[in-house]
């Protein structure tokens, strides 16, 4: 089995670019694939990219972004022997298919958590850019509030970037100083700000896309995790079973790429009757009994 | 909204300290005749070397002097350049911000996984915070006004900036003076990017000094080059940074996108309408 990856940046980000790399590592060691990686930074080099790996007979081609499903139709076309998979998109033909990450499941559970046990009947969240997938999680948080305490009330401030720890610590002060005492963030590298903020005020909050509770034990109660590089490795398998069909791959609880994963050492801190009701949710998406709003993108 | 005006008013005056100490730098630095515009640059090597010596020392302390030295050899390239060999001042900043950020992100995504990046940072406790905060605000302005307008040494740096060929014939040496404001400066960013990474946040990103170096410099210009003028300047931005995000979080319904621009706003209005002539130092940017 050969499998190629095309990133729109450098694979040692610590980021985006990084998790998909991890991801095609692990299906050479799990599934024993042969593997290749492109940077790309062009639509003329997404093509070229995806083309040559049509062209050498490739079982599965990744391109890592929504911005890669053109790209991925043409080759499709061209190239009907080879899967194309663009990261998050719309696009299906034949033999393309886009995956979507669902982190809105976890963010929804982590809405009834602050709605059930905050005390001032508010919480708030710290955004770096208001990108439709941040506001989409958001979105899925504040549902998950809601649909316990319709009175709930949920802040929302953004920095307007994820480089400036200080300016995330400073929103996150402000949003503390209003009365909320949970706290949510989507600001990568700057939600270490959030936590800071959290630290010293001593208040509850989450983690984001990664496990984060170790970074502030203290504070942070629950992470939504979001595990990119299984999502590739499910990706693979279903082509090498002949299991692939075209559709959009929502990828969430159900397949394991998404979860909610609690801090232990706080878990005690949360009313057993909440972490009952959060455990009954989860089963509900999981089994698909539950659909989690999420932004229209 | 008094309310909120209050609460707000302590997070502005500790989370503009790094925006502060690089303005009061800038300030001596352009008095000189130098327009530093790898300002920031500066501050974001700073930030990463306060964090090196912080964690390999173990001491806060160590931080500050970490990140002076790191200011102070960036300082050493733009002098090198800018005095030494009198290339163009605005050049030889762009050049050196570039260089900074650059250099920086390599190095940070290199050493991702090393205990100097992972592990926490030194903590600044709240005291230590409030004790930085008077400093920058109450202490270095006060000394710095009396030694620009108060000491021979200067006059003589200011003339520097003013007319420099009038300091040559008078016998002392400009490139000297200019050295020397480049090491007040240096000391300044130095301790503003310590500040930074190890106070104001709790270690280093990519990029995190996030244009306060280029908002510094804008401030020197709207503060006329005054030590009134730019605390002024630097308190409206600090307090208008808060008091927008105590909106957002109160109001939903406004545009936060504008609510982010309200403190560049609102600081050049107030600036602009504090009545005065803008008179830079005569020799600005211009080699001796």
């Amino acid at each position: 089995m050969k499998v190629g990856l095309l990133t729109p940046g450098s694979v040692n980000d610590n980021g985006w670019n990084a998790i998909a790399y991890e991801g095609l590592q692990q299906i050479h060691r799990q599934l024993g694939a042969q593997i290749s990686y492109q940077e790309t930074k062009t639509p003329a080099e997404f093509e070229e990219g995806f083309q040559s790996y049509g062209a050498k007979g490739f079982d599965l081609a990744f391109g890592h972004g929504f911005e890669f499903q053109d790209a991925a139709l043409k080759a499709g076309a061209q190239y009907p022997k080879t899967v194309f998979i663009t990261t998050s998109g719309k696009s299906v033909a034949p033999n393309v298919s886009p995956m979507v990450f669902e982190l809105e499941q976890a963010t929804y559970l982590l809405g009834i958590i602050a709605a059930r046990e905050s005390k001032s009947g508010k919480a708030g969240l710290v955004g770096g850019i208001k990108l439709p997938s941040i506001d989409s999680t958001f979105l899925a948080f504040k549902a998950g509030a809601h649909s316990v305490n319709p009175r709930f009330e949920v802040k929302e401030v953004y920095t307007g970037n994820f480089d400036d720890l200080g300016a995330a610590r400073l929103a996150t002060l402000s949003l503390i100083n209003a009365g909320c005492d949970f706290i949510f963030h989507q600001a990568n590298e700057a939600g270490r700000g959030v936590f800071q903020a959290c630290t010293e005020r001593k208040v509850r909050c989450f983690g984001s896309n990664k496990n984060q509770n170790d970074l502030a034990p203290d504070v942070i109660v629950a992470s939504a995790v979001l595990d990119v590089p299984k999502a590739f490795v499910y990706m693979a398998k279903l082509v090498r079973d002949k299991q692939f069909r075209p559709q959009v791959y929502w990828l969430g609880m159900k397949e394991g790429i998404v979860s909610l994963a609690w801090n232990d050492r706080l878990e005690p801190t949360i009313s057993p009757a909440t972490v009952e009701e959060v455990a009954d949710v989860e089963k509900q998406i999981r089994d698909g009994k539950l659909e989690v709003p999420r932004g229209k993108f | 909204m008094i309310e909120m005006i209050i609460q707000s008013l302590p997070l502005a005056i500790f989370a503009s300290v790094p925006l502060l100490l690089a303005v009061e730098g800038e300030l001596v630095a352009e008095r000189a005749g130098m327009i530093n515009l790898g300002i920031e640059g500066m501050m974001l090597t700073a930030a990463m070397t306060a964090v090196f010596a912080a964690q390999i020392s173990g001491s806060i302390i160590a931080g500050l002097f970490g990140g002076i030295a790191g200011a102070l050899a960036v300082a050493a390239i733009f002098g090198f350049f800018s005095i030494r060999l009198k290339a163009d001042q605005i050049v030889t900043g762009t050049a050196i911000n570039l260089l900074a950020l650059g250099l920086t992100g390599f190095v940070y995504r290199e050493m991702q996984q090393s205990a100097i990046f992972v592990r926490s940072v030194p903590h600044v406790g709240a005291a230590a915070e409030n004790a930085i905060a008077i400093v920058s605000w109450i202490v270095i302005p006060i000394l710095l006004s009396l030694m620009l307008w108060m000491t021979a040494f200067g006059l003589r740096l200011r003339a520097c900036g003013e007319y420099p060929r009038a300091v040559a014939a008078s016998g002392p040496s400009v490139a000297m003076h200019r050295w020397a404001a480049l090491v007040i400066e240096a000391v300044l960013v130095g301790a503003a990017g310590a500040d930074l990474s190890l106070a104001l946040s709790s270690g280093f990103a990519e990029n995190m000094t996030s244009g306060r170096g280029f908002i510094a410099l804008s401030i020197v210009i709207f503060g006329r080059w005054k030590t009134r003028g730019i605390l002024l300047g630097t308190a409206v931005f600090g307090i208008a940074a808060a008091l927008q995000y105590a909106l957002q979080a109160m109001n939903q319904s406004l545009q936060f996108h504008l609510l982010l621009a309200i403190p560049y706003v609102v600081t050049l209005l107030i600036l602009c309408g504090i009545a005065g002539k803008v008179r830079a130092p005569e020799s600005l940017g211009r080699d001796a």
